[in-house]
This record gives structure tokens, sequence and C-alpha cells, in this order.
């Protein structure tokens, strides 16, 4: 009863026009910045930061925030018409989005994303409304050996995210590991792997590399194919997801976003790790696993869902305990502080106007988002009638000027064109890029946690298994890991007995 | 008549528009002084950092005084040196600068090798921040009330005390190594990636101290931490009864300095312009607002000063490198 009439004093705040106007521009802003392939809520939220100085203090953060999970609706479009993921989490989005786009299903797949988008967005905030004290606490719960165990639990996703070969599968995942140890080394500060090359020696960005992969290995690999089987040819039918598609989704809505929820809150786990997680478990519950990766509804929904999901959650430590779970949210943090108002246990007591107001507002923002991403779907549908030869030409422009503007840097340009060979190499020989992409963004968290782990316990593994959490999750990890490889080995198996069978015949 | 006079008012005229249109370039030659176009500032981290934030509105107030415009890049990597190399090898005409904090043109060259030379390729021009209170801090309901408790308790379980910081040696690091040194500590460093995820480290339990960096205050004030030892030269005005590590008999705070610098060789004429805007960027209301609630005490530094303060600590943290064990010898030649 509390929280309503709380909740009810925060619109009351979030409905002044000026707010509502913050929270337009922040969305608006979002969409675009989450479409625009490079340039992520990071950059564009911090080159906001200064303009902000001048507006109230909610009205400020209300923007800022609506950047921030606005860039979650907009990650996905790039990645369901084009191959290219505008964002990190939106990484995952591309493996059925484009697929389904591919058959002509490009509407359903972006209404898909928009309506999961609101739907996660939204509980998400209830369930930051309602649970966000307790679930702090357990946030804290997670060090470093909480935090190895549940990245190898996510890499035995690993599996899942392959549509083909096993083997190439996990061949992926080792080679994303090794790329991402390029760099200096967490603990000791000691250059890995860079050749004496200073731009390395921060390591090989996301972004690159998902562009080059996906959306220059695309490009790539389509202009071998002659003009008579293109897109332009299949007909685009229904702009908005069937009652079919909703019946087909509805449990990947569900579980991405409690995926989502959880993954958001604990810091450094975020919105990517939720994506590709919640993609993984529908393919393991999906009774029809082989239809992922070829155009399947679920595969759009469920990690569109999780990612909003864990942007909604992501404010659950920043609120209550003061401290930013990722880097959006760390800029978020110093606009508090810029506002004279420390985020942490006493915001809700010290300055419930803007506590109530800045959550009223993502209510708000995310009925925005979606209201003003509907009636973009027509339009960005009609993107694929833009003839290849245009097309192309535009997706290897906006790919090499989103790698630019990332750090102002060409090298990041030379690191996309290098991994847009390999990405065509990649479907050549008919290798995938999830998996490479998964192991990529966890494999520094698992380098340091690893390794923190280790210096805390004082070089004992056995604290892995004696801690609760850290146990069950990688008993969880192993279950997985058994019941994935067991069928692959048993039909192996049978492979071996029927020939062998037929020598003896 | 009428014609001469009206050959003459068109001389007249002719000769007016001539000597018009020549005084008006001679006064466009002697505006074509430094700025004609605005300036770019490299910032040596991502958006959102100390240096970011400080640059940004740095800018908005030196705008005013230097006529031009000020354009804000970031250029995040290598804790600063990529955007110090970058700017080290741009052309010293002034419109090329960059904002970073001493560290990355003294520590990290020490401990890695870099492509310039940190004493000769940079004309340092503004210093305007510290950010030494860097503080230690254990959990509120840690057994340890005071410093010395805690020094107590360590020297007496070797190896069984855990802190986190921000990083191998950043400040926070080595004052931990200091401590240790002095009073032969053994204990256990876990660095994690930046100062919130150290701090978030010992809220969560996972290790008894954090030396942490600016932006656990609000922790303080929360009653979730408790402050042993402040790093700053002096003491905190926010706390005033912790003591600093020098009042504690340690040699050692914490000497970073956000700072502006060009290119090596940048005329004195730009030089000078350049040094005035920014010093009247520092001088706002709204820089000094920003950078109070960052946690940044104010430092005035010119040209000079800086320079020399850039010398002194490059000597004194080489030695202090050797001595803690850190690095062997320093990576990079300073000059």
């Amino acid at each position: 009863m509390e929280t309503l009439q709380s909740l009810w004093y925060g619109f009351s705040i979030a409905l002044q026009p000026e707010n509502l106007f913050f929270c337009f521009v922040g969305s608006v802003l979002g969409t675009l910045v989450g479409v625009l392939p490079g340039i992520g809520p990071v950059g564009a939220i911090a080159i906001l930061l200064p303009i902000t100085f001048k507006l109230s203090t909610t009205g400020a953060i209300i923007m800022l925030a609506g950047l921030y999970y606005g860039a979650m609706y907009g990650g996905s479009t790039t990645s369901i018409l084009v191959n290219i993921p505008g964002e990190a989490a939106a990484v995952v989005t591309c493996m059925d989005g484009y697929q389904m786009a591919l058959k002509g299903r490009a509407g359903p797949a972006l209404g898909m994303a928009a309506f999961g988008s609101f739907i996660a967005g939204t509980l998400g905030i209830v369930g930051l409304m309602l649970f966000a004290r307790p679930l702090s606490q357990f946030a804290l719960k997670f060090g470093p050996h909480e935090y190895f165990s549940l990245i190898i639990l996510g890499l035995t996703f690993v599996t899942y995210l392959s549509h083909g070969s096993m083997v190439k599968a996990v061949m992926m995942c080792f080679f994303g590991l090794m790329l991402s140890n390029v760099g200096l080394d967490p603990i000791t500060s000691s250059p890995r792997i860079t050749f004496g090359i200073l731009e390395l020696f921060d390591g090989i960005g996301i972004a690159p590399v998902a562009m080059g992969l996906f959306g220059v290995g695309e490009v790539l690999v389509n202009l071998e194919k002659t003009i008579s089987t293109q897109i332009v040819k299949t007909k685009i039918r229904n702009l908005f997801p069937s009652k079919l598609d909703w019946f087909q989704s509805r449990w990947a809505l569900v579980r991405g976003t409690l995926i989502g929820f959880f993954l958001g809150i604990l810091p450094g786990g975020g919105p990517v790790l939720a994506s590709f997680l919640s993609y993984g478990v529908e393919k393991r519950f999906s009774k029809e696993p082989e239809k992922f990766g070829t155009g399947a509804i679920e595969g759009v929904a469920a990690p569109e869902s999780a990612n909003n999901a864990a942007a909604s959650s992501s404010f659950i430590p920043l609120l209550t305990l003061g401290i930013p779970p990722n880097v959006s949210l760390s800029i978020l943090f110093g606009a508090f502080l810029i506002h004279g108002i420390t985020p942490g246990p006493f915001l809700l007591k010290d300055h419930p106007d803007v506590f109530w107001g800045v959550l009223s507002s993502m209510y708000v923002g995310n009925v925005m988002l979606l209201v003003l991403n509907l009636p973009l779907i027509p339009m960005w549908v009609q993107v694929l009638k833009v003839p290849d030869r245009f097309l192309y030409p535009l997706i290897l422009l906006f790919c090499l000027i989103g790698a630019y503007s990332m750090n102002n840097s060409v090298f990041d340009v030379y690191i996309m064109i290098i991994f847009g060979i390999i990405g065509y190499l990649f479907r050549k020989f008919q290798y995938e890029g999830a998996p490479l992409v998964l192991a990529f963004v966890l494999g520094p968290l698992l380098d340091l946690n690893l390794r923190q782990a280790l210096l805390v316990s004082e070089g004992s593994f056995l604290d892995f298994f004696t801690r609760p959490i850290s146990a069950v999750t990688l008993g969880l990890a192993l279950l997985l890991l058994l019941t994935s490889v067991f069928p692959f080995v048993m039909k192996r198996v049978q492979k071996y007995r029927e020939a062998t069978e037929d020598e003896q015949v | 008549m009428k014609r001469s006079v009206r050959i003459r008012m068109s001389i007249g005229m002719t000769a007016a528009c001539s000597i018009f249109t020549l005084i008006t370039m001679l006064a466009g030659f002697a505006q074509a002084e430094f700025p004609e176009r605005p300036v770019t500032i490299v910032v040596g981290f991502d958006p959102g950092a100390a240096s970011d934030i400080t640059a940004r509105t740095l800018a908005a107030g030196a705008e005013r005084q230097l006529g031009k415009s000020f354009v804000i890049e970031n250029k995040g990597g290598g804790a600063g040196t990529v955007a110090a190399a970058l700017v080290a090898n741009a052309k010293p005409d002034g419109y090329t600068l960059v904002a970073i904090p001493n560290v990355a043109i003294v520590d990290t060259p020490l401990m890695q090798k870099v492509t310039f030379k940190p004493l000769k390729s940079f004309t340092p021009i503004i210093a305007h921040s510290a950010a030494e209170h860097t503080a230690l801090i254990v959990k509120v309901d840690a057994p340890w009330k005071t410093f010395k408790e805690f020094i107590e308790y360590a020297k007496k379980n070797p190896g069984k005390v855990k802190y986190s910081t921000s990083g191998v040696g950043t400040g926070m690091h080595v004052a931990m190594e200091v401590i240790a040194k002095k009073e032969g500590i053994k204990w256990v460093h876990v660095p994690y990636k930046g100062a919130a995820p150290a701090t978030t480290a010992l809220l969560g339990g996972h290790v008894d101290a954090c030396s942490a960096g600016i932006g656990y205050q609000p922790q303080v004030k929360a009653g979730t931490v408790r402050m042993l030892a402040d790093h700053g030269r002096k003491r905190q005005p926010a706390f005033p009864d912790v003591p600093t590590l020098m009042e504690l008999g340690y040699d050692f705070y914490n000497d970073t300095v956000h700072a502006i610098l060009g290119p090596a060789g940048l005329p004195p004429d730009v030089l000078k312009r350049l040094e005035a805007a920014l010093t009247k960027g520092v001088e706002t209301p709204e820089f000094r607002s920003a950078q109070e609630k960052l946690f940044l005490d104010p430092v005035s530094m010119g040209s000079k000063e800086y320079e020399r303060h850039l010398k002194e600590k490059w000597t004194r943290t080489e030695k202090e490198f050797k001595e803690l064990g850190i690095i062997k010898e320093a990576a990079t030649q300073p000059e």
C-alpha cells in the first residue's frame, strides 16, 4: 500500500511536463544510439552529461536513464535487419532475428523485440520497486568464486549457441578466450599477446569484433551470390507478430525476463551475459532446438526481454547500495554526485522525489519507447527493399563509421576489417561467430575472477566447491554439460556399434 | 564638370574601397594568430572518468576566454598513455591537447614501455585538480577501530589480511606496500578493475580491507565502511578525525594530479594564450562545483610549475617503485 502511494507520488513528478519532455528526449536518443552501430549508451550518456548540469536533478537522471534503457530497444533493430549488432547485448538477436528477416519476417521479429523489451523492461521495474533491498544484499554475496562459477556456467551454454558441429563451437569458444587475453594482465599489469603495439594494450574491443564478424562478414558472403536470390524478392509478410508468434514466445518472454532481472543485479554481469544465457536456456527447453538459428521467434524474444530486464534491475545496486554495476551506470552515478546527491542506502530517505520520480519515469519511458518503436517497424522493413547494390555499401560505410567513432581510432577500423575477413572465412567453413563472441565477452571476467579467487583463498581450489552459491552453480554447469554432451557421445557410440556390427556381418 | 565630378567620385570610392579592403586584410592577418579554429582536447579515459568530466567542464569556461570552442575527444586506453602517445606526436601548434593525470606520464611509463618520452614529449600547460584523498577503509563491522589495531593484527597474522585496490601500481597499491615495507607486514593484494568493484568487494566481505580510490566517501557517510587512514597530504575537511599516512609516520601521499598538456615545443605565445584561457576555465563556479562533487581538491599549477612537479614526481616514484620491488628498472626512458 505504501509502495503504491509512493508510486503515485513518483508519477506526479514523472508526469510533470518538464520531466516528461526529458524522458522523451532520453528515450529517443537512446533508441538512436542503440540503432547506430558503434556508439553505445556509455559514450552517449557521457556526452550528454555536461548538458544536464544545468537541469534539475530529477530531470537530468530521468533523461540519462532513458538513454540507457532506450539503447536496449534500439540495439536489436540493426541485428534483425542487416545482421549488425547495434550494441553488445544485441549480438544474440542476430542469430534468429536476421534469419527471420531473410525469410521476410523482419516485421514480426522487430515487433517481438519491441514488445519483449517493453514487457521485460516494465516487469523489471516492478521487481526493482518491490525487491530492491533484499536483492541488493544478495548481489554483494557474489565474490570472485561465485563469479568464476557463474562464468563457467555461461561458457557451458556455448554448445547451445551453435547450430552445427559442437566441436567447432568449442573451438570457437577457445579462440574467443584467447582473443580476450590480448592486453594487460589484470593482476600484474604485464602485457600479453600485444606484440608491442600500444593500441593492443587495452585489448581488442567487442564492438569492432562483433561488427566485423557479423556485419562485414555477411556483406562479403553476399557478394558471392547472384542478384536474383536476394531478400528483395522475398515477399515481406505481416508487419507484427501473429497469434502463433505470441504463443510460441510466451515462455521465452517469462524466462528471459527472470534471467535478465537476476543477472542485471550482479555487478559486472549485466545485459550481455543475460542475453546469451536466456537464448541458451530457450534452446535447452525447446522441444525443437533445431529450429534455433533458422529464424525462431523465441530466439528473438528471449534475449531481447533479458537485456531489458537486466537494464531495469541494474539500477538496484546503484540506487540501494550506491554501487554502479556497469560502465553506463558509473556515469549515471557521476551525474548523481554532480547534482549533489549520493545514491545509496539514504537515497530513498533523503531524496524520495528523485528516487520515486526516476522510478516512475522508467514506466513512462518504456511506454514511450513502445509507442515510438512500433510505428517505426514498417519504416525499418522498407530498408530491406533497398537494392543490395546500395544496401551493402551502406552497411559497410556504417560499420566503418561505427568502428571509428567508438574511440576515434583507425586501429579499431583495421580490427573490424580483419574480423570481417575472418567472419567471411567462418561462414565459408561453417564456423559460427556467436560462441566466439560469448567467450570473448566472458574471457576477461573469467581470467580476473579466477585469479582473484585464488588470491583470496590462498591458492586453494577447494573454495569453489565449499562456498554454497559457487558449488550449486558449478554443479548446474556440470549437469548441463553432461546432458548436452551425452546425446552427442551416444550417437557416436551408436554409429561405432553399427559400424562394427556391419563388419561382423 | 558633372562628368569630372563623377570620375572623381568613382576614383575616390575605389580608393576608399581599396583602403578599406587593405585594412580588413591587414586586420585579418593580425587576427590570424592563435586560435583560428577550435582546439581539440584528447581525454585519456572513457567518458565519465574524472579526467573527462573535469576536461568538459573546464573547456566550457575556457571557451569564453579563448574565443574559440574546444572539442573533447575521448581516447581511453593504457591508463591514459594511448592518448598521451597520440598527442606527443601531434603538431605543436596548440590545436591538439591532452587531458590526463600525471600518473599516465609517470607511474604507467615506469612500469610499461611507452612510445613517448615522459619528460620531453610534452609542454605542460596547467594542472587543476588533485585526487589525493584516497584512503584505507574497512567494513564498519570489522574488529579494527583504528589504523594501529589493524596494523597490529596484520603483523600478527602474516598472509591473512587481503586488501583490494583498483589496480597494480596505482597510488592505492603503493600506499599499502609502503606500509608493509616499513612494518614488515605480509598481506595479499587483490587488484580489481577500477575503484567501484574494489569497494564492492569490501562491502561483500570478500576482502578484509580496501585501499580505496576516490568515490568511497558516500559509503563512509552511509556508515557502511570505516576510514582508517587518509592518503592525502593534509586531512580531508569532510573527515577531520581521520589521520593521514604522513601523520602516522609513513613517507607517502597520493600524488595524482589532473592536468592538460600539449605536445613538446608549443610556441610561447600560444602557450600563454592557452594557459590564460584554461586558468579562467578553472575559476568558474561550475568547475569548482564539479571538482567538489568529484571529491577532487583544487590545485593551481601553471606551465613551469607543473613541469617541475612532473620531474620531481618521476624521480620520487622511480625510487619508490624500485624500493618496493614493483619494478627493477624504469621501463621507459624519461628523456
